[in-house]
């Protein structure tokens, strides 16, 4: 007797840390006596908690090694599943479900914020009808659901989270499910891809700054890699987007051939470019935007809307230019901006400054000006290097010959352009500098 | 004393501040007689007889010159000629020009002697900033 009471003492001093959190006993009193019952019941719960439920209350501190883990929760070696970044390594796709709205999302592991999440077995899920659900997995291994009316495209996903597919619903079916699972990161994310460790990584890379000028007509131009992607005049009731990558709002999106923007109405999530909302107006001014709603796809669509900021139904977009309509609500060729580049139309062609007073002039400082001709006193024709590919442009320029001057321009070519030094009001012409500008249509 | 002849050789060299200086020079003598000096890059981005068809220039003769051929003063470039290779100026046409101001000239003194008005008087009256104002008013 007094060695079992000296064994259940030494347990229970022993155990003074296994008291903490889950494991509990009556105290003895003096007038109890030591049963047999409580003894074994006592022993019991011991055996219990420690064998079969001992909680992370019951664990110090920093005194279990991951070598002490099993695999299937902790791998020693996460890469073995290639889990560089947040990705799903496997299943965790929604089904879709004929005659009910309830469906299954398979088994599967993923890591959402880097946490290795093993679904074990499939999770049933009943949606909302008629909306498209966009679907997560949680860093805490539970799944999360957005709903959303049908052609809106998904939040940004939240921190820590996985997005798995967006299920689509009728009144009462799953009727679709598109994938949306980063499934390897062998390809990224940009993020993670630098060329030394330290260094600026590819994302840093391609969305810190300004991709071409900062400022034009149409506005200011958003941040992030704009290539290509220039508004082209195409006709009087569409015009083109030509091929390019964008960054836009956290997506990257390429097109390898020029798109065609109709004046019908856009569906960002299905791809289709148009018009934001509504028909094509008389002597409008639009604003052209690169829109990236449309889920598991690498392009781009394209709405354009009278409003300067925000084009209605699209959610992740970016600035590319505008583009005007005429009072027949046609599309106009001129006054095309494209935000990222600078048109031919809004640079010079070709300049000069030439001082026609030596005995051969001399051209002191120019721009795609190969020669001139001296014709006479204060008379020069200006020879253009690249031609020009209409005769629709414009030459200006002043003169001086140390007094009141303008130039008369005489006439223009596709090749050359001619003017005179007009000296005050006499109409005599005169040497001196000659201080010239073409502006016009000038693309090779 | 040869130094500064040689720096003053080396800037007369680049007169030019831009940097693609390199022309060659064409006098061209037009069916009037007058010469248009074709300035033009060596190596012209098209034929030499391409540019002088899009300046319509490609039917007058045309001979090669140097700086050298040219006179040293602009002051008679209305009156140039080219002869034997150098630019020079066509006293004939300037004489003409010069009977043609003074013949000019008398008529405008005959005109305002009979008006009676001195030449002072007519450019006030057919100033053109007086013909404006008084349009206005």
């Amino acid at each position: 007797m007094r060695f079992k009471l000296f064994l259940l003492i030494l347990i229970l001093s022993c155990a003074s840390t296994a008291f903490a959190g889950t494991i509990s006993f009556d105290q003895l009193a003096i007038s109890s006596d030591l049963t047999a019952t409580k003894y074994n019941g006592d022993l019991n719960k011991v055996y219990q908690k420690v064998n079969t439920n001992i909680q992370g209350d019951n664990v110090a501190n920093d005194t279990l090694l991951e070598a002490n883990m099993s695999d299937e929760i902790n791998p020693r070696v996460r890469t073995a599943e290639g889990a560089a970044c947040a990705f799903v390594y496997s299943g965790l796709i929604p089904a879709s479900a004929a005659g009910t709205l309830t469906s299954n999302i398979s088994s599967g592991v993923g890591y959402p914020g880097g946490y290795r999440i093993n679904k074990s077995s499939a999770t049933a899920h009943t949606y909302t009808a008629s909306r498209w659900t966009y679907v997560y997995l949680g860093w805490d291994g539970d799944f999360d659901f957005s709903e959303k009316n049908i052609g809106i495209s998904a939040d940004p996903t939240p921190s820590d989270h996985l997005l798995l597919a967006r299920v689509s619903t009728d009144e009462t079916q799953v009727l679709n499910v598109e994938d949306l699972r980063t499934t390897t990161c062998s390809d990224g994310p940009f993020e993670n891809i630098v060329d030394v460790s330290g260094e600026a990584s590819l994302e840093d890379l391609t969305t810190n700054g300004i991709w071409g000028r900062r400022f034009s007509m149409a506005g200011r131009t958003p941040k992030g890699i704009a290539l290509g992607a220039n508004i082209s005049w195409d006709g009087v009731t569409s015009f083109k987007v030509t091929a390019g990558s964008l960054y836009i709002n956290g997506f990257y999106r390429s097109v390898s051939t020029d798109i065609t923007v109709p004046t019908t109405v856009a569906s960002p999530t299905t791809g289709t470019s148009g018009i934001d909302a509504g028909g094509i107006g008389a002597s409008t001014l639009y604003y052209v935007y690169a829109v990236a709603d449309q889920s598991n796809v690498k392009t781009f669509s394209i709405s354009y809307s009278s409003n300067a900021t925000t084009p209605t139904n699209a959610t992740n977009f970016r600035l590319l230019g505008i583009i005007r309509t005429d009072a027949t609500s046609l599309f106009c060729s001129d006054d095309i901006v494209t935000a990222h580049t600078i048109s031919e139309k809004e640079i010079p062609s070709a300049w000069c400054v030439l001082n026609s007073t030596p005995t051969v002039p001399e051209i002191h400082s120019s721009f795609n000006i190969s020669g001139i001709t001296d014709r006479g006193t204060g008379e020069v024709t200006f020879i253009l290097r690249s031609p020009m590919n209409s005769t629709d442009y414009v030459v200006v320029g002043n003169a001086d010959a140390g007094t009141e001057g303008h130039l008369k321009i005489k006439k223009t070519g596709y090749t050359f352009f001619s003017v005179d030094q007009v000296i005050s009001t006499s109409g005599a012409g005169n040497d001196g500098y000659f201080y010239v500008m073409a502006i016009g249509d000038n693309r090779k | 004393m040869r130094i500064v002849a040689f720096a003053l050789v080396l800037i007369l060299a680049f007169p030019v501040i831009g940097l693609c200086s390199n022309y060659d020079l064409y006098a061209i003598t037009k069916g009037d007689g007058s010469v248009e000096i074709l300035k033009i890059e060596k190596n012209p981005p098209r034929p030499l007889l391409q540019i002088l068809k899009e300046l319509q220039l490609a039917q007058y003769p045309i001979r090669k010159v140097e700086e050298s051929d040219f006179l040293s003063s602009r002051a008679d470039r209305d009156f140039w000629k080219v002869e034997s290779g150098k630019i020079v100026v066509d006293q004939q046409k300037k004489q003409e020009h010069i009977n043609k101001i003074a013949e000019k000239e008398a008529k405008k003194n005959a005109v305002l002697s009979k008006l009676k008005i001195s030449e002072a008087e007519w450019k006030e009256i057919t100033d053109k900033e007086v013909q404006r104002v008084a349009s206005v008013n």
